[in-house]
This record gives C-alpha cells, sequence and structure tokens, in this order.
C-alpha cells in the first residue's frame, strides 16, 4: 500500500508524520514537503522507529515494512535494449497506479530507472539484492501532455563517438564538460561507438598531448566534480567492454537512458 | 636485384611516414617509439643505396622489421575498441605490410 501525504505549510510535520507512521503495518509513505527545514525532523522520526527513508527533491519516502507489488519480472542477463522493452510491455498490460517488481542487473539499473521515469512511471524504491542484483519497485504513471513552453537550457548532454583514437575529442569531452560546470550547466557525458573506449580501463593513462595534462587526470577530474560519465551498453559490449575491464566511476546505460536525456526540453546536445 | 627492392622499401617507407603522421596528430602524439624507428629505417634505407656496406644493410633491414612490430600493441588495441575508425589506419597497415615482406625478401635474397 502506498499512502501519499502533504506537510506544506506545517511547522511540526514530525507530529503528523509519526501519527501517520503508527497506523501504518505495511507499505510506503510519500510525503511532500517545502523543503529542507520539514525534511530533516521527519527524517529523524522516521530513523527513531527504525524505517528506511529516501529523499528526492522535496519528497520524502518512509518504507513502512514490505511492499506487494501487483506484478513482478526478472530482466537479469538481458542486455539493452530488452529490460526496457520488456518491462514496458508488463506495464502497458496494468492500470495506472499498480506496483510492478523489476529484478535487474546492474548494466540495466540506470537504463531502467531513467528510461521508466521518462515515461512516465515512478521509481519507489531500488534495492541492491545480495546476489548482487538489484529490486526496483515501479509505480504505473501516465505520461503528462506537456505544451510549448520556454525553458532554461541548464544541461549540456555531452557525446563522444570517437575516443581515444582521435585524441582532439577526447580532450574536448571532458573540457567541455568543465567549462561548463563553470557556467553552471550540469554536464553529462555518454560514450558510444568508438567513444566507448575511453572507458576501458586504463586506456585514458595512454593519452598525452604535450600541451595537455594526461587524459586520465582530466577524466578523475569531471569525475570528482561529479559528472555521471554513460557508456553505452551495445558499444561496451562490441568492443569486450564490461564491469571487469571498465573505468573506476564510469557506469553502463543504454538507449533508455540515452533517449531520456535527449528528450528533456532543458537539456542541450553537443556531440563529438 | 637489392638495390631495387631497397629502393620499393624506400618509398613504402616515405610513403608511411607520411600516412603516419595523419594518426601520429589524430591520435594526439601518440606511438612515439614506432615514429622513430620508421625514420631511422628511411635513414638507414637511404644511406644503404648510397653507399655500400653490410652493416648499414643489415641495420636497415632490422629496422624495417622492427617498424611494423613497434605499431603492433597499440595498433590491435585500436582495431578491438575504435573499429569505426579503422579506415584512417588502413592505408598505414597496408604500408607496414609491404614493408615487412619486402625487409624480409630483401635479407633472403642478399
Amino acid at each position: 500500500m502506498i499512502r501519499e501525504i502533504s506537510v506544506k505549510g506545517l511547522r511540526s510535520p514530525e507530529l503528523l508524520v509519526a501519527s501517520v507512521l503508527n497506523k501504518m503495518k505495511d507499505g510506503l509513505l510519500v510525503i511532500d514537503t517545502d523543503g529542507e527545514h520539514q525534511i530533516k525532523p521527519i527524517k529523524d522520526i522516521a530513523s527513531k522507529m527504525n524505517y528506511k527513508v529516501e529523499v528526492e527533491n522535496n519528497t520524502v519516502k518512509i518504507h513502512v515494512g514490505k511492499i506487494e507489488a501487483s506484478k513482478s519480472i526478472n530482466v537479469v542477463g538481458a542486455t539493452c535494449p530488452g529490460p526496457i522493452i520488456m518491462v514496458s510491455d508488463i506495464l502497458e498490460k496494468m492500470e495506472v497506479g499498480e506496483l510492478l517488481e523489476i529484478i535487474a542487473s546492474k548494466n540495466a539499473l540506470t537504463d531502467l530507472t531513467e528510461g521508466l521515469k521518462g515515461i512516465g512511471h515512478e521509481i519507489l524504491s531500488v534495492e541492491e539484492l545480495e546476489d548482487g542484483n538489484y529490486k526496483i519497485l515501479v509505480k504505473k504513471g501516465e505520461k503528462k501532455e506537456e505544451g510549448p513552453a520556454s525553458v532554461n537550457i541548464d544541461e549540456v548532454f555531452i557525446i563522444n563517438t570517437t575516443g581515444t583514437g582521435n585524441a582532439e575529442r577526447a580532450y574536448s569531452t571532458f573540457m567541455m564538460a568543465d567549462i561548463a560546470q563553470k557556467m553552471k550547466l550540469k554536464p553529462t557525458i555518454f560514450l558510444m561507438l568508438d567513444g566507448a573506449s575511453l572507458a576501458q580501463k586504463g586506456e585514458c593513462d595512454k593519452v598525452k598531448h604535450p600541451v595537455f595534462p594526461k587524459l586520465s587526470e582530466l577524466v578523475k577530474g569531471v569525475l570528482n566534480s561529479g559528472v555521471k560519465i554513460y557508456v553505452c551498453e551495445l558499444s561496451a559490449e562490441f568492443r569486450g567492454i564490461n564491469q571487469k575491464n571498465l573505468e573506476e566511476g564510469f557506469e553502463i546505460a543504454g538507449a533508455p537512458t540515452f533517449f531520456n536525456y535527449l528528450s528533456k526540453p532543458n537539456v542541450r546536445p553537443v556531440w563529438l | 636485384m637489392n638495390t631495387i627492392i631497397s629502393l620499393i622499401s624506400l618509398a613504402v617507407l616515405f610513403g608511411s611516414m607520411l600516412s603516419g603522421f595523419a594518426i601520429f596528430r589524430l591520435t594526439g602524439m601518440r606511438l612515439m617509439p614506432h615514429f622513430i624507428v620508421l625514420i631511422l629505417a628511411f635513414v638507414f634505407t637511404l644511406i644503404s643505396m648510397v653507399i655500400s656496406n653490410s652493416i648499414v644493410f643489415y641495420i636497415s633491414i632490422v629496422l624495417q622489421i622492427l617498424a611494423p612490430i613497434t605499431i603492433c600493441g597499440t595498433i590491435c588495441n585500436i582495431l578491438k575498441t575504435q573499429f569505426q575508425n579503422s579506415g584512417i589506419y588502413s592505408a598505414h597497415l597496408g604500408f607496414m605490410g609491404m614493408l615487412l615482406i619486402l625487409a624480409i625478401g630483401n635479407f633472403l635474397i642478399n
């Protein structure tokens, strides 16, 4: 069961939350808040009651026991775009508001969470299982029809398709991400086709132009500043790159993540 | 016969230097040992054609064999992970294959 409440405007939201939690035996409590000053006391009270808390923007999710999903699917072993297609097919047949439990491997995790959010579904929880796979709980939603509106471009999606074979483009990828951050634009890097070669362990260490620092140093700097670097799963597989020889900090993702970024109105793609 | 083969090798080496320079720029000045060996092979092949000295001749043969070998590790990795751009390297790879056979042939005929 999922209960949704709003504590907006309340001075002591924790009192209401505690009262609701006391009545709940299982399920998920989703709380809409005004911001950090309300989130902190809510987190404190939930922690005192030994419940798991997740915060996403101004929404707090408190897990109270197990949530029963209407359906479940296991997509472990399927490669991009298999998982998102399999999950979409099931969600298509479900009613809005129904819950679906997905068991997926790490490779498909980003694709499913990002891709499903983009389609309009809600990711309620992501839990790592003992065998290294993940359990994702999704609530079926509806795609909102949005009319034309003016949007500020505040994110750049840098796509590299050439890899270390073209050193100038490889350097540009990470330098542009650095510059974007300085200009208050949130950069995300996506490596596909030959660009996936940048994700192979030690590959960026081999690139050093006399005038510039080692490429690997630029990569480290960008990763340390919180930039996400995704690697196309299909391109990685074509080149024998997997979790074992993947450079630290890089994440394998696929077509759903790629299209989710490209479909965001506030994101400008940069092809390299 | 050796002079003719050496002349063909010299032509292949000069072509390799030009095609290799394009790759050298593209890959961000990587493959330095390969290009040093390539230039040395060109110089020694040219000298071996001008002066009749067996030591210079054998050094040129060794350098002609070393040039394709020094590119192996990098080019294998590039062909494995960056095959979309492999066309860029094909001219240079072709020259390296020819150079190896010419060098072995020149050595055996001598």
